[in-house]
């Protein structure tokens, strides 16, 4: 039987990398407490299944250098090693290692898989006690001309007790060559009275002409050896099986089940064309109610109890759709317990990780798209937020460096934080910094949240110039897309001397959005509702035209930039009196803009469209959705209205 | 009467491998990621053959073996559990529970065939 193993190859990187999870976070754990003994046995059974499923599906290197962590870990659970601090970084550094490997499988390449400090920690240890690599015995054939061997056959009593089966012994035997004279020796049955009819009571004799070898007749009796006495004449057999001196080691105690729920691998596509489907759904349901007309269904009971079923129904599929995709951002957390270690014994620093909310679920899509901001927020925070050890008992902080990740839900999104109680950012030398390169001119007037966002800005400083700032700034810019490009905000919180908080806030989903109808002219847009702060009709007197801009609103002695959306969308050839329209505020990055609109239609979920895939992308719209009367309407991208307003009302102030 | 197998092993890699070879030879395969699980399926029927890997979370495959040995359905079917460890002593707690055969993984589908036709009729 040929069966091609590739097949399960996906299958196997997948399992492989959870397993590769678990070994990291046992690692951790055991650098904290080397001792326990659960996580000691996870560890241990991550590398050993690795190492089984790699062994099988043939990828030598990964078992063969698994198989070198492997016995590491089991000189651990046998209790003969104990592991130091610097052997647990020498099985992390195996593991980034095994990562790789197991990566290069799946891109097709090959790469070395020695590492010479986990062979000088096998070789430390003495690996006499681990198991046999994943090599098979080696099938020796010797060429032995044919000959007669003369055998007996006697079963032990509970032979058939564990499942053996003596029928099958002559079938492989007959396999080998002929078999002659079998006699079955009956003498030993008891009397029907004392008969066990369990009990295995008879034996063998017979003769085999073979040309086999010794090693494959040995293989015969491979399992019944223990329990069954196999004599042989002509040729000397060997016994197949020393006697062993080695004692049962000592059961453990019962362990606490670990909580495993069965799970059902599907692929992220058949659950995105479930999305899909039903969006359609809820669209399709919307047109059926609008053209049946509300007045029509409030008349017929019957009709209207369907249809509230119907929706609720709807309302619960999408919902329910909608959780297969949500992990908790736990499986975004995770990694950081690593990150954070490696880069605060890099610098030099001792840095506690905390962890809060990371139960808290969310798209995996955006979970997926989350992971590089989030690390370079964290790099950014241990690197520049947080001071040195000797610069935080100078300054006389008493609570150890932290950094802290936070997650949590909030209406119609979730919130990440990251945070570290270090030094807190300068707005004075920021500014310095950005006046300097020209993002900002001397005499703008910006309060310190605005001065905090220019880190945001694209070429807002680099590295080296802003380690020697109290500041940070590394790629911010880069942040600062990511999240646009989930539809998020991100924000700053800082002060002097006690560290600071970047809170990323997020739509729980990219798939569906809460989103705030609106008319401009003939047509509807929506904006995400997460981005609406408040809508209102601003006075006469609170009005004022500025040259090149367009409009500005004074609210609460604020000044909030216009946009015209009229004019911006390209319906409109001169902005409308703001007096005579609506103004809905919206927010992207900590700052503010008022976008002028016609009107405002109500609030509703929309399922969100990309342009991008069957199109290209357009600048200032984020996707479009398709309404219940059928009418298809664009989703206008609020991050990048707000800077284009604000880089207008910029150059405005300083003109 | 198609041959009917019990997989347990806590990988689905090698679940997926073993009970694919195992259909394709003709066995009606149930499957169980550990040995508490597999234990809830012993009394679906006498089975022709059970696979059990040993190092499991929950139940780990010598435990279990015990118990489906002393199972009324099961004392007679074969049992061949899968390990890396070519450990003598942990063949031996296995044998001692009441294992048939035992196979050391790293496997090939013709392997496995190979062996289980070592126990299976």
């Amino acid at each position: 039987m040929t069966i091609d193993l590739s097949v399960f190859q996906a299958a196997f990187l997948e399992e492989a990398r959870e397993h590769l999870a678990t070994l990291e976070r046992g690692l951790l754990a055991l650098e904290r407490n080397s001792s326990d003994e659960d996580t000691i046995h996870q560890v241990f059974r991550a590398a050993h299944s690795i190492k089984g499923a790699a062994g099988t599906l043939g990828f030598a290197g990964i078992a063969g250098f698994t198989h070198q962590l492997e016995s590491v870990l089991d000189s651990v659970r046998e209790c003969t090693f104990v592991l130091e601090k610097s052997d647990i970084s020498t099985l992390l550094e195996a593991t980034d290692q095994l990562r790789n490997l197991v990566d290069a499988v799946e891109d097709n390449r090959s790469i070395d898989s020695s590492s010479p400090k986990l062979a000088a920690l096998v070789e430390r240890i003495g690996s006499s006690s681990s198991p046999r690599g994943p090599q098979t015995p080696a099938n020796e054939t010797q060429m032995i001309g044919s000959r007669r061997l003369q055998l007996e056959i006697h079963p032990k009593r509970n032979f058939f007790a564990i499942g053996l089966d003596p029928i099958l012994l002559f079938r492989d035997l007959e396999a080998l060559g002929t078999l002659s004279d079998v006699t079955c020796d009956v003498t030993s049955i008891p009397r029907l009275s004392e008969l066990e009819p369990t009990d295995c009571n008879i034996s063998w004799k017979f003769r085999l002409e073979t040309t086999a070898a010794d090693q494959e007749l040995q293989d015969v009796f491979l399992f019944v050896a223990d329990d069954c006495e196999v004599r042989t004449t002509a040729i000397e057999l060997a016994p197949s099986s020393p006697n062993s001196l080695e004692l049962p080691a000592v059961a453990r105690k019962g362990r606490p089940a670990a909580i495993e729920s069965a799970t059902l691998r599907v692929s992220s596509e058949k659950v995105d064309s479930l999305i899909d489907l039903v969006g359609e759904l809820v669209i399709a349901q919307s047109v059926v109610l609008q053209l049946l007309g509300e007045q029509a269904v409030k008349r017929t009971p019957v009709m209207r109890d369907a249809i509230m079923s119907m929706k609720r129904n709807m309302q619960e599929l999408q919902g329910r759709i909608m959780g297969i995709r949500m992990v908790p951002v736990a499986t975004l957390f995770g990694r950081f317990s690593r990150i954070v270690r490696d880069t605060a014994t890099l610098l030099n620093k001792s840095v506690t990780l905390e962890i809060e909310g990371q139960d808290t679920e969310i798209d995996k899509a955006v979970v997926e798209r989350l992971a590089d901001p989030i690390t370079h927020l964290v790099r950014n925070a241990l690197d520049h937020g947080l001071e040195t050890d000797r610069e935080r008992n100078v300054a006389g902080k008493l609570e150890p460096a932290t950094i802290r990740l936070f997650a949590e839900h909030v209406a119609g999104g979730i919130v990440i934080e990251v945070s570290d109680n270090g030094r807190g950012l300068d707005a004075t030398r920021i500014r310095e910094k950005a006046e300097q390169q020209g993002l900002v001119r001397p005499g703008d007037s910006l309060t310190d949240e605005q001065v905090n966002a220019l880190i945001f800005e694209p070429g807002f400083s680099t590295a080296s110039e802003v380690s020697s700032l109290s500041g940070r700034g590394v790629g911010m810019d880069v942040v600062r897309s990511c999240v646009d490009a989930l539809n998020g905000t991100i924000t700053i919180g800082t002060k002097r001397g006690e560290g600071t908080t970047i809170r990323i806030r997020l739509p729980v989903t990219l798939a569906i959005l809460d989103g705030l109808l609106l008319r401009v002219g003939l047509f509807t847009y929506v904006v995400p509702l997460l981005a609406v702060t408040e809508a209102f009709r601003p006075e006469p007197n609170a009005v004022c035209s500025v040259t090149g801009a367009g409009f500005v609103a004074l609210l609460r002695d604020q000044a909030l930039p216009l946009v015209d959306l009229g004019v911006q969308l390209h319906l409109a050839d001169t902005p409308k009196n703001p007096c005579e329209a609506l103004v809905v505020m919206v927010e992207a990055d900590g700052r503010q803009v008022g976008l002028v609109v016609d009107a405002l239609l109500g609030q509703s979920q929309v399922v969100v469209k990309s342009i991008e895939t069957h199109y290209r992308r357009v600048d200032g719209v984020l996707g479009a959705t398709i309404l219940g009367d059928g009418q298809v309407a664009f989703i206008i991208d609020v991050a990048g209205l707000v800077r284009l307003a604000w880089s207008r009302s910029g150059a405005t102030e300083a003109a | 009467m198609a041959k009917s197998a019990l997989i347990v092993d806590d990988s689905d890699v090698m679940r997926q491998v073993v009970g694919y070879t195992l259909r394709e030879a003709g066995f009606e395969v149930t499957e169980a990621g550990d040995g508490k699980q597999a234990l809830g399926k012993l009394d679906a029927g006498t089975y022709n053959l059970i696979i059990t890997d040993l190092n499991m979370p929950v139940m780990d495959g010598v435990t279990f073996i015990g118990h489906a040995r002393k199972h009324p359905l099961q004392r007679y079917t074969p049992i061949l559990m899968l390990t890396t460890e070519s450990q003598e002593s942990k063949r031996q707690q296995g044998k001692a529970a009441g294992a048939t055969a035992w196979m050391v993984k790293p496997f090939d589908p013709d392997r496995l065939m190979a062996v289980v036709a070592k126990v299976v009729r």
